[in-house]
């Protein structure tokens, strides 16, 4: 069976989603747009739709990576036209192709890229500044729970690849670490960096990597 | 990013309070439009999971010159961050002040959210009480089946709607337009609109002891009772075509269509069965077709057939097996709610659970025969038992029974014999199923006499006397098999009070919701305490509510007709107490007198 796989936006007040509602709502659109899903055998079937990384909730997406699995190929570029009428406004499908097996998407995904955009005045050369301090560091160590509740010392500076404040779009770019080997968020990294009150800062994830012979390549 | 959606981030849940979803409006506002606001006294996803919400909501909408908006009360780690932040209670699709709307429109469902009602207008800088709001602030409204007693809130509200809204608040808006816009004029010419009530209009007595004494119009055009509003031609009601599609998870994801409103049953307790009546049907034909374009606009996959008694439905055997065969395909399921215990409900059972197979649930309300006969719920053992045969021999291992406790001439016998049932249920299902996974939910609310009801005049049972009833049963439901769940007496206490409550409860609202009492009907959130405080504060005696009433007595909403005679309901008490049964009111006229009252002979 083939396998839709789509990049999307999001966008808005959607950034407020929890990663199961934003299923949830990617399902229903789906059914409303009549895509032609599969269903899982078993007691309760329900469509298989897997995301290559969780966003957290409150950031914002122009990558996500999508994998739906369906019955049939048909016209994707007919529901890129129509889908205004079945998605919630600020969820944009951008472009989208059918592959057949592939590794899940999420165990594939090696490293990810954020703008960090600061509404709040805020010195450039000061956050300069402490970006070079945090680059300097061989190791920057800090507590993080594990899934099972405990916590554990994790080195955050060894999971940042790129770090950068571009002076004249005032935007931070980092490149980090994602996925389920190494993974470390654009949020924690600058909670680390400089103390800014998270609702002052948009966080937009730009673009997803799997690693092929050392190199990092698109995801997507 | 505004002030408000820099709050979203503290937010517990942010999904209650963006807005947004898909099937929601969003409209231009513009000089001559009206706004409206639709005030659910609750969290989101409570509000959300209401049938009229959605009704009204797409109703108003629909008109070019309306803007019908959400709100809902905030959860209280919003509400905090609200009030720290100093903002004001917001509209979902705009995050429009609530003082800035035209109209403000609660929906009463339940007495345990009145407190809800005002912190709302507490929360937005609305003056809670009516003659404190002068023309600068909204109108403040409210309908809904609490409002078949609406006096507790008479001090707050400016304008009940009695009965079903789909036209009268379309009739209420054109009013308002012709007015233009004149609160005084407004309410002045609303009282002749049928189903309308003004509280000010009417002025109320007390006599020593608490009773009333009068209740008198102070406006001459005002009517002297008011009747209920109900739609006659049902099948050609407003129905939406689409309904909003939350973000956040809800209880039940799936559409519903109504398939009838009102009930023949004729149980005594019921308060939805005797203020809904006439029944009146949809055709399988619009059913149909409201279904199919529910679920083309919502992407959900199951749709529930709702109204008080959904196998009472009289295509029921055409229109079940025919909406299986249209959607076995697409995988969507069907539930129905409120399952009445006949021969039926088994063959209609085997036919949905080709598609899904959901929980069930009961009612026999009673542990005997004889306090079943007393409440009319026309429902044996012998029923009872056969059902939970099929369904085990079906397969099913998950079933829910519903019961009350605090019945009229309850005894320790009637208590006991629920605890039998769920023992024989047991062994039937021992008997009839090949594995051992038996969930049995045995659920016992504590029984509260409502307005309108044949059991309006009778005394409550106390919070003592509920609870020692209730521990009763927990004693002997014991076992891995049983899932005993009660309700909580004391928010039974005050639902009690609210619900048969008069004017004077006015000031004790304002006290508990001076001191903070809010969601009174979340376990987590309601302190008995500090009502009690409010009751002694005021110098009213909360326990002189639940007490016995008598026939000639004036109640507090005497001057509200649901269309049921006072006549019809003091004959079912006088029977109930006989143990005497009343039919089913599709096998004959019972004669309630809601015929001859709203629709000239015919039910």
């Amino acid at each position: 069976m083939p396998i839709l796989r789509i990049k999307a936006q999001k966008s808005g007040r959607l950034r407020f989603l929890s990663h199961l509602e934003t299923q949830n709502m990617l399902e229903r659109s789906m059914k409303r747009a009549d895509v032609p899903l599969k269903y899982s055998n078993g007691f309760n079937p329900h469509p298989n739709i897997s995301f290559a990384a969780p966003l957290p909730v409150g950031s914002l997406s122009e990558y996500e990576i999508i994998d739906i699995d369906v019955i049939d190929e048909f016209e994707i570029n007919q529901l890129l036209k129509d889908q205004i009428d079945f998605f919630p406004k600020d969820f944009y499908l951008m472009e989208g192709y059918f592959i057949e097996n592939d590794d899940s998407l999420m165990s594939q995904v090696a490293a990810g890229d954020y703008l960090i955009k600061i509404n709040e005045n805020m010195d450039g050369n000061l956050i300069k500044e402490s970006i070079d301090n945090f680059l300097s560091k061989d190791e920057v160590l800090i507590l993080k729970r594990t899934k099972k509740g405990k916590r554990k010392e994790v080195d955050i500076r060894s999971q940042v690849k790129v770090l950068k404040y571009l002076d004249e779009e005032k935007l931070i770019f980092m490149k980090l670490d994602a996925g389920s080997v190494s993974n470390l968020k654009p949020l924690v990294l600058m909670d680390q960096i400089i103390k800014i009150p998270h609702e002052k800062m948009d966080v937009i994830r730009t673009k997803l990597y799997k690693e092929k012979e050392g190199l990092l390549i698109e995801l997507f | 990013m505004n002030k408000i959606e820099e709050l979203f981030y503290k937010s517990e849940k942010p999904s209650r309070y963006i807005g947004g979803e898909y099937n929601s409006y969003m409209k231009d506002v513009k000089e001559d439009t009206i706004r409206f606001a639709f005030a659910f006294p609750d969290v989101y996803e409570v509000g959300m999971s209401h049938l009229g919400l959605h009704i009204l909501y797409n109703l108003l909408n629909e008109k070019e010159n309306i803007y019908c908006e959400r709100v809902f009360s905030p959860w209280i780690d919003f509400e905090k961050q609200m009030v720290d932040e100093n903002i004001e209670l917001f509209t979902i699709e705009t995050q429009t002040p609530l003082k800035k709307m035209d109209i403000i429109g609660f929906t009463l469902q339940y007495e345990l959210s009145y407190t809800n009602v005002l912190n709302m207008l507490k929360l937005s800088n609305i003056p809670l009480l009516s003659i404190d709001r002068d023309e600068s602030f909204p109108i403040v409204i409210a309908g809904g089946s609490c409002s078949y007693n609406p006096e507790p809130l008479s001090a707050f509200i400016d304008l009940f709607v009695i009965g079903e809204a789909e036209e009268v608040i379309l009739e209420l808006i054109e009013l308002y337009e012709k007015v233009d816009r004149d609160k005084e004029q407004f309410l002045k010419e609303a009282v002749l609109i049928q189903g309308i009530y003004v509280p000010k209009f009417y002025d109320v007595t007390y006599s020593e002891d608490g009773r009333i004494n009068s209740f008198k119009k102070n406006y001459d055009s005002a009517p002297d009772t008011i009747g209920k509003r109900i739609i006659e031609d049902f099948d050609n009601v407003y129905y939406p075509s689409k309904m909003i599609i939350p973000y956040m998870e809800v209880v039940h994801n799936r559409v519903i269509v109504e398939i009838f409103r009102g009930c023949t049953a004729g149980c005594r307790f019921c308060q939805a069965g005797m203020v809904y009546r006439p029944v009146r049907e949809k055709s399988i034909e619009t059913i149909k077709s409201s279904a199919s374009d529910l679920l083309k606009s919502s992407g959900y996959d199951e749709v529930s057939l709702s109204s008080l008694s959904t196998l009472d439905y009289s295509n029921i055997e055409t229109l079940i097996p025919s909406m299986i065969s249209d959607y076995e395909e697409g995988k969507t399921g069907i539930s129905l709610p409120s399952l009445r215990l006949n021969s039926y409900s088994v063959d209609v059972l085997k036919e949905v659970q080709k598609v899904r197979k959901t929980g069930l649930t009961f009612a026999p309300e009673a542990g005997t025969q004889r306090l079943r006969d007393v409440i009319n719920k026309g429902v044996t053992e012998e029923d009872l038992y056969t059902t939970m045969q099929s369904i085990f021999t079906l397969g099913w291992d998950r079933v829910k029974l519903y019961f009350m406790i605090g019945l009229p001439t309850e005894t320790v016998e009637d208590i006991e014999a629920i605890s039998n049932i769920a023992y024989k249920v047991k062994d039937i299902y021992n008997k009839n199923s090949s594995r051992n996974r038996l969930n049995l939910t045995v659920s016992a609310s504590c029984f509260v006499p409502k307005p309108m009801t044949p059991f309006q005049w009778e005394k409550q049972d106390s919070i003592e006397e509920l609870r020692n009833k209730e521990n009763l049963l927990k004693s002997r439901l014991k076992g891995k098999a049983f899932n005993f769940i009660y309700h909580d007496p004391d928010t039974s206490y005050l639902e009690g009070v609210f619900s048969r409550g008069d004017r004077r409860l006015s000031q004790v609202l304002l006290k508990a919701v001076e001191r903070g009492n809010k969601f009174d009907g979340w376990h987590e959130i309601f302190s008995f305490n500090a009502w009690m405080t409010a009751f002694e504060e005021v110098g009213i005696n909360p326990d002189e509510y639940l007490r016995k009433r008598d026939y000639d007595e004036i109640l507090p909403w005497d001057h509200i007709q649901a269309g049921v005679t006072k006549e019809y309901l003091i004959n079912e008490n006088e029977k109930a107490k006989n143990g005497m049964t009343t039919r089913d009111c599709r096998k004959g006229c019972t004669v309630c007198g809601v015929n001859t009252s709203h629709l000239g002979g015919v039910c």
